[in-house]
C-alpha cells in the first residue's frame, strides 16, 4: 500500500502522506479501512518508526485518517470531501499546465483535441 | 535520555573534542557526521564511559557514565574495529556476555543470529570483515542496551544487511525505546533513517538538530528574471554561490527555502525552481564554509 522512492528527495513522511491522499481520492483506500500498524510498516519498509508516526500524525491533521488509541489508524469515513478536494487540486494542475501550453504556442483547438481524446468526442 | 555537557578531551596538545554538548531523547536515532579525524570515535568512547573527558560530563538518564558499571550495563558500543575474545565463536561470546551483562538474552541472540544468517559455532575470526560487523550488531542487541553507539557500522554492511539492520533497529526502538547514535559517512542512509543529526568538525559540534531543520539550513534555486539581478533581491541573506548558465542563475543561499522563494517571486520571475538539497550536499556546503578542502 505504501512504498518509499529513494530517488525522491521529498521527506519520507511526506511521501507516505501523499500516497495516502492519492489512494483515498482514487478509492484504493476505502473509508474506515485500517492502515498498517507502525510496527509492520517500519519493519516492512526498513524505516524509522518515528518517521511513520509522524506521517500518520500528518495524515490525521489533514483529515485523511482518524487515530483510535489502542486500535490504530483508519481512513476517514468522510472521503467525499477529500475526493472533491483532490479533484479541485487536479483541476488547478491542469489549468497551470494549460497556461504553460498556451505560452508555448498551443492553440485552443490543440487543447480541445486532447479533451476529445480523453473524454471521447 | 542521553546528555553530554560541554565535553572537552585532549590528547597531548591535540584538542579532540572541544566543549561538545548534546541532548537526546529516548527512542531516537541520531546521526553523527564528521570529517576524518573530527573526533567522532572519541565522542562515542566518552559516551560509552570508557574514556574520561578532561572536562564536562556524559549522562545516561541522569547517571554519570564514566567508570559507572550500572550505566555501562545499558550502553553498547559497536566499534569501528571489531574486537572479540581470541578464537571465540558466537556461542562462546554468548556465555561471555551472560557473565558480564545482567540483561543479556541468549534466546534473543540465537534469534538474531538466525535473522542475520550467522553461524554460532564457527570462530568469529574466520568471518569476513562485514560478517564480523554483523556479529557485533547481534551481540550488541542481545544485551538489550538503552543506548547503542555505532561507529561506521553501516559503512561496512552490504545493502541487504543494511536493510535487515534497519528493520531490527525499528523494532527495538518500538519495543524498548532504545536510543541509537550512528556515526559514519553513509549520509544518504542517515538522511533516511535518522531523526536528528549533528556535524562534527575539528572537535566542535558545529550544528545539530532535527533532520528537517538541518536540511533547511541552505537552499538552492534556479531562476530566470525578466530584468534585474536575483542577487539584489536576496539582500541581507548569505549567497554562497551564484552561477550563471546563459540567462539562468543557480543560487545557493544560506536561508530557508520559503524565504528565498518569496523574495524572488516578488520580481515575477519567468522561471523559478527550488532544488532540494541532500544531507550530503548540506554537509559539504557547511564544511566549505568552515574552509575545509574545497
Amino acid at each position: 500500500m505504501f512504498f518509499i522512492n529513494s530517488r525522491d528527495k521529498t521527506p519520507i513522511y511526506e511521501q507516505l502522506c501523499r500516497q495516502a491522499r492519492e489512494q483515498i481520492a482514487l478509492g484504493v483506500l476505502k473509508p474506515g479501512e485500517p492502515l498498517p500498524s507502525v510496527r509492520s510498516l517500519s519493519t516492512e519498509l526498513g524505516i524509522n518508526p518515528n518517521t511513520i508516526q509522524r506521517a500518520y500524525r500528518m495524515m490525521e491533521d489533514e483529515g485523511l485518517t482518524v487515530s483510535i488509541p489502542g486500535k490504530g489508524n483508519f481512513v476517514t469515513e468522510d472521503t467525499d470531501a477529500l475526493q472533491q478536494d483532490h479533484r479541485a487540486k487536479q483541476c488547478e494542475t491542469v489549468r497551470r499546465e494549460l497556461a504553460a501550453l498556451k505560452k508555448l504556442g498551443g492553440t485552443k483547438s490543440d487543447v480541445l483535441q486532447l479533451v476529445d481524446e480523453v473524454y471521447g468526442g | 535520555m542521553i546528555k553530554a555537557e560541554s565535553i572537552t578531551k585532549c590528547f597531548g596538545r591535540k584538542v579532540a573534542l572541544d566543549r561538545v554538548s548534546l541532548t537526546l531523547d529516548d527512542g531516537h536515532i541520531f546521526g553523527l557526521v564528521g570529517t576524518n579525524g573530527a573526533g567522532k570515535s572519541t565522542f562515542l568512547r566518552v559516551l560509552t564511559g570508557i574514556l574520561k573527558a578532561d572536562s564536562g560530563n556524559a549522562f545516561l538518564n541522569g547517571q554519570g557514565v564514566y567508570e559507572n558499571p550500572s550505566a555501562k550495563q545499558q550502553i553498547c558500543y559497536v566499534s569501528d574495529e571489531p574486537a572479540f575474545v581470541t578464537g571465540a565463536t558466537l556461542s562462546d561470546m554468548d556465555h561471555f556476555q551472560a557473565a558480564y551483562y545482567a540483561a543479556h538474552d541468549s534466546a534473543r541472540l540465537r534469534e538474531l543470529c538466525e535473522f542475520f544468517s550467522l553461524p554460532m559455532n564457527e570462530r568469529i575470526s574466520s568471518f569476513s570483515k562485514g560478517t564480523q560487523k554483523r556479529a557485533q550488531i547481534v551481540l550488541a542487541l542481545s544485551r538489550h542496551p538503552r543506548l547503542l553507539l555505532c561507529d561506521e557500522t553501516f559503512d561496512g554492511l552490504d545493502p541487504v544487511m543494511r536493510e535487515s539492520f534497519k528493520r531490527v533497529l525499528g523494532e527495538v526502538m518500538l519495543d524498548e525505546q532504545m536510543t541509537t547514535i550512528l556515526a559514519g559517512h553513509s549520509l544518504q542512509e542517515m538522511e533516511n533513517i535518522c531523526d536528528s543529526v549533528g556535524f562534527l568538525h575539528e572537535g566542535k559540534l558545529l550544528t545539530s538538530g532535527d533532520m528537517d531543520h538541518i536540511l533547511s539550513r541552505f537552499c538552492k534555486v534556479q531562476v530566470v528574471l525578466e530584468n534585474g539581478e536575483p542577487n539584489a533581491l536576496l539582500n541581507g541573506l548569505t549567497v554562497i554561490s551564484d552561477r550563471r548558465q546563459g540567462r539562468l542563475s543557480i543560487l545557493t543561499v544560506r536561508a530557508d527555502e520559503a524565504e528565498v522563494q518569496e523574495r524572488l517571486k516578488a520580481a515575477s520571475p519567468q522561471y523559478l525552481e527550488a532544488i532540494p538539497l541532500s544531507l550530503e550536499e548540506v554537509f559539504i556546503l557547511e564544511m566549505e564554509e568552515q574552509g575545509y578542502a574545497k
